[in-house]
């Protein structure tokens, strides 16, 4: 699998390689180059996310169009949650930090942060698996997979919320 | 501006120009309040930077072809042949010029509300035809720039949220009937829709993609949703509930409602001779002038003047001003929308559901029902 930091560093253009030889301006560039790698990384989780929504969505428009309303609300509650999800996958915190921090956040700890978001891949997998499960199921067994599905991603939400935390070392 | 920069033509556009005339360009938040999208109003120079926020996305044309939707947050550097030397060259030589455009989209969520300007009859195996109003409100967002452009800019001229959404309203309530018939034809009677609201709007919010994926809009949550059953109906339901919940026929509920009120008004028709505390007393005078009021349906017994409530429909003396079984006064009106008598302190028309009286909707000054959570013309809450 593609690492792209290394794709981002591999095209850097004139511009950016005049900046790395700038003394002081090196290592600012170098950790935007990883701070974009991360946020190319997480629009590509959410959008693997987006596929595993697309299934329940898939079975949502089957219910509709049957008019079977038993399971559609729950359906829907888990939709909300997908969406909440994507938004906190998009717009996750860039791993800035101020000019004389407590804790700082150096090449080091972004690398990681890349790494931590690289892992949450697998458990996107997981949960993709399990929504493709669903489509074919039958109207009782529904809600026992959406329970399960909604806690897979509860546990998702438990973990990349703590993400700063561990990438840092801060936790207690 | 050494190679003809010209002033800078739109106060929006943020940034000052190079000596290549070429800028930075980003849509300031003080101009994106209720605007959902917005043209950069100059053409597109080489070099031309684009600033592209978390939420919005830029779409840029180049000779009325779409080359990049710029989606991601970023600082875009834009390419033409309106370059100063290169531009002017090409203009002098062939006369034309090459249009470049930029888009902007907001991303974000926006808000509107909706409500049916006309009723919807529902045909209910219990209570015949019912007239239903239905409010609610929806989220919308920009889901493909292209089409949305397409549709609403290159087609209607829309740029506001509040242009947008107008167009949105009439679809929604639309949508909400097409659910209700649809549950109707499954057996879903009008009381069964209450706690049905969520499973509607979930109807509503898949329908919604195939009604507006065309104009580049996603319906992204429909929320609030309120069906306005006429009174009549509402009442009848809550007594059938209350029924249920007692364990009560009609009869007995009846009676029981009549001791209670006895016992609290006294002075009253229903309580007319009977003190206070005497209220099981006044039960059984109830049931007694009940068991009358069954006789007196009989033909064959010879009777005093005698009318039908004009409420309840209970047989009542025929000079008598108030109902004794439901206090109500027997005077009538007539339904301003389709003349059908009414009992004077109705609130809706029993024959056509239509609302008696009405307020004026502070927003958009149209006349309204009384009883209107939210104006059918303008769909503010009232």
């Amino acid at each position: 699998m593609v690492d792209i930091r290394e794709r981002i560093e591999e095209d850097r253009g004139i511009l950016k390689k005049i900046q790395l030889i700038i003394p002081g301006y090196e290592g600012y560039r170098r950790r935007e180059d990883i701070r974009k790698a991360d946020n190319l990384l997480r629009n590509q989780l959410a959008d693997k996310l987006k596929i595993a929504r697309n299934d329940i969505e898939d079975l949502r428009r089957n219910l509709v169009y049957k008019y079977e309303t038993k399971n559609l609300e729950k359906i829907g509650n888990l939709l909300n949650y997908f969406q909440k999800i994507d938004g906190q996958l998009r717009h996750a915190e860039h791993g800035y930090s101020g000019i004389s921090p407590a804790i700082r956040i150096g090449e080091d700890e972004l690398n990681k942060l890349y790494e931590f978001d690289y892992s949450m891949a697998k458990i996107i997998a997981d949960i993709s698996n399990e929504t493709a499960k669903i489509k074919s199921m039958g109207e009782e067994e529904i809600p026992e997979e959406i329970e399960k599905i909604r806690g897979m991603l509860e546990e998702f939400e438990k973990t990349f919320k703590n993400r700063m935390v561990y990438i840092t070392g801060i936790e207690v | 501006m050494l190679f003809g920069g010209s002033k800078r033509t739109d106060a929006t556009a943020g940034g000052k120009e190079g000596i290549i005339g070429a800028m930075t360009i980003a849509w300031d938040d003080a101009y994106k309040r209720n605007f959902i999208m917005w043209k950069v109003p100059r053409n597109i120079r080489l070099n031309d930077n684009i600033v592209v926020r978390e939420d919005e996305i830029a779409v840029f044309y180049r000779d009325g072809k779409v080359l990049a939707y710029l989606d991601k947050p970023d600082r875009y550097a834009l390419t033409s042949q309106n370059a100063p030397i290169l531009g002017g060259l090409i203009r002098a030589l062939s006369g034309v010029k090459q249009q470049a455009e930029v888009y902007y989209i907001q991303k974000k969520v926006f808000d509107g509300k909706f409500g049916s300007k006309q009723p919807y009859q529902f045909k209910d195996k219990e209570f015949g035809i019912v007239n239903l109003r239905v409010f609610g409100e929806f989220r919308y967002k920009v889901h493909d720039p292209v089409n949305f452009i397409n549709q609403f800019v290159g087609t209607l001229n829309y740029q506001t949220s509040e242009e947008v959404e107008e167009r949105i309203k009439e679809q929604m309530v639309l949508l909400v009937y097409d659910a209700i018939g649809h549950l109707k034809e499954k057996g879903m009677g009008v009381t069964e829709l209450a706690p049905n609201l969520t499973n509607i709007e979930q109807i509503v919010l898949e329908k919604s993609k195939d009604h507006f994926g065309m104009y580049g809009i996603e319906i992204n949550k429909v929320s609030g949703l309120y069906i306005n059953l006429p009174e009549e109906v509402q009442k009848a339901v809550d007594t059938r509930a209350s029924m249920q919940v007692l364990g009560a026929n009609y009869l007995q509920y009846q009676t029981g409602q009549a001791m209670r009120e006895a016992a609290q008004n006294p002075s009253g028709a229903a309580g007319a001779g009977v003190g206070i505390g005497a209220g099981i007393g006044a039960g059984y005078a109830m049931i007694g002038s009940m068991a009358q009021a069954a006789q007196a349906a009989q033909p064959q017994q010879p009777q005093q003047p005698s009318k039908a409530c004009v409420k309840c429909g209970a047989i009542i003396p025929a000079d008598a001003k108030f109902c004794p079984s439901c206090g109500a006064r027997q005077e009538k009106i007539e339904c301003p929308n389709c003349k059908a008598s009414l009992p004077a302190d109705a609130k809706f028309c029993s024959n056509c559901g239509a609302a008696l009286g009405s307020k004026k909707c502070q927003n958009c000054n149209a006349d309204i029902p009384a009883n209107s959570k939210f104006c059918p013309n303008c769909g503010k809450s009232v």
